[in-house]
Order: structure tokens, then sequence, then C-alpha cells
């Protein structure tokens, strides 16, 4: 199964979950499972992320500024590791911070560099692990030069990373699972969406924690997960099939029925 | 011409309209006879709602637009399936898309091309609507919010109701003046449970009424004993920040002995659609908040509620009432600021009421046999001149530079005997079941559930579409080509002459070929052969959906008692225009060329009729 992990630094559940002009992610939310990630007083903006993708507490990892000095300073420990060690390809599209404020129009230029790349990556379907972190959204926050339509712009940017999303989202194919994170938002919680055709677990999910997360990606990946990873899959132990083909069969003739039904030439 | 008017009423028929219009009974339409003319129109092939409005629009026959039948199959499955639309869904992630399986070139696309706006309200075979320059409100095809044509809900207290055809039940207790039950919504995909939204019913004896609480809106609706309710916008919650948003109405059949309440079809909320039911996206909020809430359901007019026995005449007269007023006011709204272009509106209506009360002009209907209530005879005459003054409505609009065109799709027959078409193919060697299991039997049920498909040479589905088990085609196959002529020649010679013993009269007038009434690039998605039945005769009910019943003929029984899938010849339609024309037997293929030439925009190269105005 392909892993595509999508990050959304600094993004918090309520704007993630509470607009309803979010269509691809509600999508997602939909098909597959979402939820907050629980607050560890050890996790910060800045090991956040190393102790996503490692399943490692930042202080055994000494990742602390590793999520901005680039993603090869953990290369090893991290989730993309185990694809690469069985065949797989991993392509890490990463953006490490920006010195100095950018202008807005600068952040989305940035961000659709990323996602065109993105794109182009799974067009070519040469791929089994893609990561792309978008980083404009605590970019934006972060702007000094922010003026009083600064929550319209939030907003708008959240729409437009949606938006490409979806682009990212019409290129997958059914032997594909997406992760949607921020692993530490404004408020200081993470929040993510998983979906995937093998994922059992559905709807809102709670009590889960970061070093949950890579675990589980690659337990549904249909990857070894290294004795070094701290968390726990969420999925372990649950079953990782769609139903048996005879119940579809009766399920398909009762939904062709109701469809079928109101059309008074049918009786 | 700067504007043409385009009136349609569904299924309005010729005889009943020529003998009203003599007798004085219709001015309107007897004033646009007089200064233009008037022809019964010949209608599609077959003279389906579906098929003859998407020949309307893309002038073409249904090989050209591919809609050949309300219902299709699909060949790898046997199964049916609604053949106007198709939801597409590239990978689990993405949100599903509604495809309009109407295909072909709509006129109103060709006047885009030339800058020239369209308006076009609730044409059948517009949904997904088509980006027109102007605006677009879909009509039949759009489905309610469980993805059906219309799926409704009675809730009774009486423990021995069952659900009939397309609806759900709900047992209620009734122990205390308050009934809390719920509002069935969608499905959800992932468990299968139906989606719901809590309603509580607090009833009023002596009044004679209920008042419904919910979270919607208006948070308390009231619904008097007989009637039937305003609007509730509703919300189902389908995750944490998720909902889906429907609008439906209720009709409160009585209070005591038992208590029984009637919940229609759950809209889509015009203000937040499931899926696009307008173009642009918005205009069909535009329309809500400039009119009130409104049916967005393409068969908007609750038929099975009435076929069901879950309310009477009067009432269904009321909902068509109520669907005919809110249609009627979109037709003033949009021509109030209508300055050019074509202008199109449908109204369903005179086709599904005049279904429904065929009957009663008919003493020895089978379907009379249990009695009639009384008046009803009147009912389609009233409609008739309801339509005639809303004809009049719209032809105010009207100038000496706008082109006025009244026209039904088909007319409308009696349907007093059904063929069970599948029964007829396996009595007569074509279909065959597995061992051990015959015709009429319940396991058989819908869907070819039991036939055995290795030695199965031809199967009906739909309303009057024969399909041969073609090798190569269907999933199970055994026809080579040759085979299949002479199959096809055996099933056109035995059907075209069967005989009703209990009526000792021919119930099929022929059984055609499709390659001799089809041409076009979709002809191979039509049904091998088509069956034309005589007057009074159609497929049975059990047919459509492929079932087997016992016997050959029946009764048909159902309040269901007019009907136009029949031999096209017997169902044409109307058509009156402000201009005069020659043409002794105008077709539907004639009208998208006669539209486009007097907006000075050139039809295309498919189009197959002519304009009647040169």
């Amino acid at each position: 199964m392909k892993i595509l992990l999508i990050g959304i630094d600094g993004a918090e559940a309520s704007s993630l979950f509470g607009d309803e002009r979010l269509v691809n992610l509600r999508r997602l939310m939909e098909f597959g499972c979402f939820g907050l990630l629980e607050s560890e007083p050890s996790v910060n903006e800045a090991n956040a992320w190393a102790y996503l993708l490692t399943s490692q507490p930042a202080e055994s990892t000494h990742l602390e500024e590793a999520a901005y000095s680039g993603y090869q300073a953990y290369q090893e420990r991290a989730l993309w590791s185990q694809v690469e060690a069985q065949g797989g390809k991993v392509d890490i599209l990463w953006e490490g911070q920006q010195a100095g404020e950018q202008k807005l129009e600068e952040t989305y230029l940035a961000s659709q560099a990323r996602f065109e790349q993105a794109q182009q990556k799974l067009q070519a379907e040469d791929w089994d692990y893609l990561q792309l972190v978008d980083v404009g959204l605590k970019q934006l926050r972060a702007r000094a030069s922010a003026g009083p339509d600064q929550e319209q712009v939030i907003n708008d940017y959240i729409l437009y990373l949606d938006e490409q999303i979806g682009a990212l989202l019409e290129l997958l194919s059914d032997e594909a699972l997406v992760l949607v994170i921020s692993p530490y938002g404004r408020d200081g919680l993470g929040c993510f969406v998983l979906a995937s055709s093998n994922n059992p677990l559905t709807g809102e999910v709670e009590d889960v924690s970061l070093p949950e997360i890579a675990p589980t990606l690659l337990e549904l990946g249909g990857y070894p997960i290294p004795e070094t990873m701290q968390g726990i899959s969420l999925v372990a132990g649950k079953a990782m099939e769609r139903l048996a083909s005879e119940d579809l069969s009766e399920e398909e003739e009762r939904l062709l029925h109701e469809r079928l039904s109101g059309l008074g030439y049918l009786g | 011409m700067k504007k043409v008017i385009v009136i349609g009423l569904d299924g309005f028929e010729p005889k009943i309209a020529e003998g009203m219009i003599e007798a004085g009974e219709l001015p309107n339409l007897a004033k646009l006879r007089q200064k233009g003319s008037y022809a019964r129109l010949r209608t599609s092939y077959p003279a389906q709602t579906p098929v003859a409005w998407s020949t309307f629009m893309t002038g073409t026959n249904p090989g050209g637009h591919g809609i050949f039948d309300f219902l299709g199959r699909d060949p790898s499955t046997y199964l049916p399936l609604l053949a106007l639309t198709r939801y597409e869904q590239k990978n689990p992630f993405v949100l599903p898309r509604v495809v309009n399986m109407r295909r072909g070139r709509p006129l109103w696309n060709l006047l885009t091309e030339k800058n020239i706006p369209s308006t076009v309200i609730r044409c059948v075979c517009t949904y997904p609507p088509d980006e027109v320059k102007g605006h677009m409100l879909s009509g039949v095809g759009v489905p309610d919010l469980r993805g059906g044509l219309g799926t409704a809900t009675f809730y009774t207290s009486n423990p021995s109701v069952r659900a009939s055809n397309s609806e759900k039940v709900v047992q209620l207790k009734k122990d205390s003046n308050t009934i809390v039950t719920h509002l069935i919504g969608p499905r959800n995909p992932k468990t299968r449970e139906d989606f719901k939204t809590e309603i509580r019913l607090e009833i009023d004896a002596s009044a004679r009424k209920v008042s419904l609480r919910s979270d919607g809106h208006p948070e308390r609706l009231e619904i008097q004993e007989g009637k039937w309710s305003k609007w509730l916008k509703v919300a189902f919650k389908t995750g944490m920040f998720q909902s889906v948003h429907g609008a439906v109405r209720f009709y409160l059949k009585q209070i005591e002995p038992d208590f029984e309440f009637y919940a229609g079809p759950v809209n889509f909320d015009a203000e937040a659609p499931l899926f696009p039911i307008s173009y642009p996206a918005n205009y069909a909020s535009e329309l809500e908040t400039r009119l009130g809430t409104y049916y967005t359901l393409g068969m908007a007019e609750d038929h099975d509620g009435l076929i069901n026995g879950r309310f009477d005449e009067a009432a269904y007269l009321e909902q068509c009432a109520a669907v005919m007023k809110e249609r009627e006011q979109m037709m003033l709204f949009e021509l109030e600021r209508f300055k050019e272009g074509l202008f199109f509106c449908l109204y369903d209506t005179p086709d599904r009421l005049t279904h429904l009360f065929w009957r009663f002009h008919e003493p020895e209907h089978p379907a009379n046999q249990q009695g009639t209530p009384a008046g009803m005879e009147r009912v389609i005459a009233e409609h008739y001149r309801d339509c005639d003054r809303i004809v009049g409505e719209a032809m105010a609009y009207a100038d000496d530079h706008t082109l006025f065109i009244t026209l039904s799709d088909h007319g409308m027959n009696s349907f007093q005997r059904g063929l069970n078409l599948n029964t007829w193919l396996y009595e007569n060697g074509f279909l065959a079941l597995k061992s051990g299991f015959n015709p009429g039997e319940e396991e058989n049920g819908d869907f070819f559930r039991n036939v055995d498909w290795d030695r199965t040479q031809a199967y009906a589905l739909g309303l009057g579409g024969i399909y041969l088990n073609l090798k190569g085609r269907e999933a199970n196959g055994i026809l080579s080509a040759e085979q299949a002529e002479r199959t096809k020649d055996g099933i056109i010679n035995k059907l075209s002459d069967i005989i009703d013993p209990a009526r000792k009269v021919k119930a099929v007038t022929s059984v055609v070929r499709r390659e001799q009434i089809y041409t076009g690039p979709y002809t191979s998605e039509a049904p091998d052969l088509l069956v034309n039945f005589t007057e009074g005769y159609r497929v049975s009910w059990g047919t459509p959906l492929g079932g087997i019943p016992a016997g050959l003929f029946e009764d048909n029984v159902k309040k269901w008692g007019g009907d136009h899938v029949i031999d096209p010849a017997f169902v044409p339609g109307v058509l009156f225009m402000s201009q005069p024309f020659d043409k002794k037997e105008p077709s539907l293929v004639d009208l998208a060329p006669t539209i486009l030439a007097a907006l000075n925009a050139p039809k295309n190269q498919a189009m197959e009729g002519n304009n009647l105005l040169s």
C-alpha cells in the first residue's frame, strides 16, 4: 500500500474539522478516521515532526531542532526508512523554515510549487511513500505585518489547501493510504485524518497520541514496524479486510431496489 | 427572432386536449393554435419521458444521445440500473461525481457557443446541469437524499402495517401525546446504517393537529390532520463536523384510532445540495431565496404515497398543486427578467396526474374493481384547464419578436393488462431457470436471481426492451452473432402475434430490431429488440427489474392506470406554435433545429430534423 503523508504545519482541529467548505478533507474524514492528538508535555512545536515521523520522543533522538534542519537528520529512524528497506521509492518534499517574513504571494507561490511537485510524483506513479509538508499556514500566522483581514487570509489559505489536497487525491488509486496531519497546532494540540481502504477505524478516534501514528501507517501500508518505535499501531489486532462478497451482493440488490424505487413505471 | 419561449407539458394527451379545445375549455391553447399552428407531435422510440426530452433537446434519435429507457443494464452483472445518471468515484478518497448519461449536444449548448443565453427550468435529463450561458435548474433524474427517486417514510402505531413500494415504515408506540421518533436520512456507506435525526411529535387530538419539533428549521412545525405541512429543513449529522442537508414535507393522515403520519422523500436542500442541481451552482439557492423552499427531487409528485394508500386522491392533488405552483412561480420569476434567447420550463405534473387518474375514465378498468371515489373523472380536465391558464400566463410575455411553443413529449393511453415478458421468454425457450425453479416463485424475486445464464438466449429488462445473452458482451453470454440473429427472428416472429387469451386481442403490434430504428454512436447500448404494445397493454409490473412472475398476462390493478410505454404511434404528443408551420407530422427531432433557427444559431450535423418554419 502506498503512503501519502500531507503535513499542514501549525493547523488546528477547529480549522480543519470545523469548516464545511473543506469538501476534500470532509471526504477523507467520512471515508476514514480522524481525531485530535493528545498533548504531551515534552512535545513542542520544534520536535513534534520528529516525534511523529520516528515514534520516538525527542529527548531520545535529540531531534529537537531537526524539524527545521532537514529530514536527513533522522532519515534512518523515520518511518519512510522502512519503506526504503523494502525496496520502495520514497520522496520527501520538505520545506525548511524560511528566514524572514514572507509576503502573502510568496507563501502561495512556494506552496503551489510544492503541491505541483507532489502531483508530478503521483502522476508518474513511481512512488511508494510521498511526504509533503506545507508550512504556509504557520508562516501566515507568524506575519508581524498581518492586517485586520488576517482571519480571512487564514481561512482562504485553508480553503486553498483543501483544493490542493483534493487535486492530489484525484491522482491516487485504491491501493493508497492518506494521512493529513498537523502534529502540533497553534493551540498545542495536533490533529489528523487517516484514510485507506483497509483502515478498520472509522469516524472520530479518541485518545490518539503522536507516536502511534507512524506505526499505524506502517501497519496499514504492510511494512514492518521497527522495535525502536515506541508507539503502538492504532490498528494492531484489528481486521483490515473488506466485507465478504456475499454480503456486498445482497447489499447491492437492496441498494439497487431503493435507488430505483420511486419510479412509478416500475411498480 | 429575439426570444423563444417553450412551455413543456409532460404527457399532455392530444385526444383530451383537442376535445377540450373544441369545447372551448382551453382558450389559451386555442388562441395559440389559431394564431399559429397545431399538430400532433411524433414522439420518440420508445415513448418514454427521458428518451423523448433527450430527443427534443439534442434533435437526435436515441442512438444519438444514449437514453433508451429509464432503465439500462450492466452486461457484466445483468443488473438493471438507472439509465439517466451514473455516479463515478475515481478512488475512495474523492467525492463521488454524478455523470449525466444523456450524451449528444443539447441545443442550449449550441446557443451558448453563440453567446445566446438560455434559461432552462426542470428539463428531464439535465442532472447534473449543463453549463449554459444563463441558468439551468435540473429536473427528472435528481434523486432524494437517499440516492433514489423518492423513498418516503410512513409512521404508524398500527403494528400490522408493512412497507410497500418505495417507502420505509417506522412503527410507533402511541402511549402518550408525545412520540419521539426519527426522520430517516441518507445511508452511511461504511456502517450501512441510516443517518437519522430525531423528531418529536406532540399530538393535540382536540385540535386535530400535531406539532413536530426538531433541530431543523422551523424548530416547530404544525401539521393539521388531513393536510400537508410546510417545508422542514433538516440536517443529518454524518460526522463530527459534517452534515448533509435536506428538505421534507409531511402529511398527517390521522391521529386516531391509529396514529398515521407520512414523511415524503427528503429532497436535496437547494441551498446546499449534495450534488450539483443548477448552473450556476448558486442558482438553485437563488431561487429558494426569492421564491421559498421548493421540491428539488426530479419526480416531485408523490405517486407512491397515493399508490401505497398512505394518503388519498385529494391529498395527492393537493401535493401536485404545490408542485405546479412553485413551478409557475419559477416560470414567472424568470419570464419577468427574460430579455433574449431561449426560455424553457417543463411541467411534469400533467404526466404523473394522468397516469394516476386515467382509470377514472374507464369504468371497466381492473384498477376500479374496489370502487372509485366520486368526482375523480373531472380531475384530468381540471388539470388541463390549469395547464392552459399557465400557458396563457407565459404567452403574455411573448411579443412580435418571440416564437412561442407549447409541446408535450408524448401522450397517454390506457394500461389495463400487463405482459410478463420474461415469463413469455421462458415459456418459449429463450430464457431458462436453474433446476428446481419455476416462474412465480418468491425465491426468484427480481434481478434474474435464478436465471440459468448458460441456457438463456434473451432476457427482458426495462419498459419494453429485450437483450440477447450475447457472447463477448454479456458476462455469461452464449450466443454467437449468427445464433443471435436466429434468436431475434424467433422472438420477433412469435411475440409479434401474441394474443391475450382473456381478451382475445393482439397485445403486441410489432417487435423491432434496434438497428431498424436507431442510428448514431450510442446504438450499441440500446436493447437488441423493442416491443411495441398495443393500446391497453404494456410490460407487467414484474418485468422491468428482471422478475419472472407466473402466467403471461395479468390485470393492472394499481392506481397507475394509464401509461404511454406502448407503440409510439398510439401516444403522440402535442405541438402548438405561435407561427404557422406546414409539416403534417412534425417530430420531436424537429424542435431543436426550429428553435436554433429562430435564434439565428445553426443546428449541428447530428440533428436529424428540420426547421418547421422554413
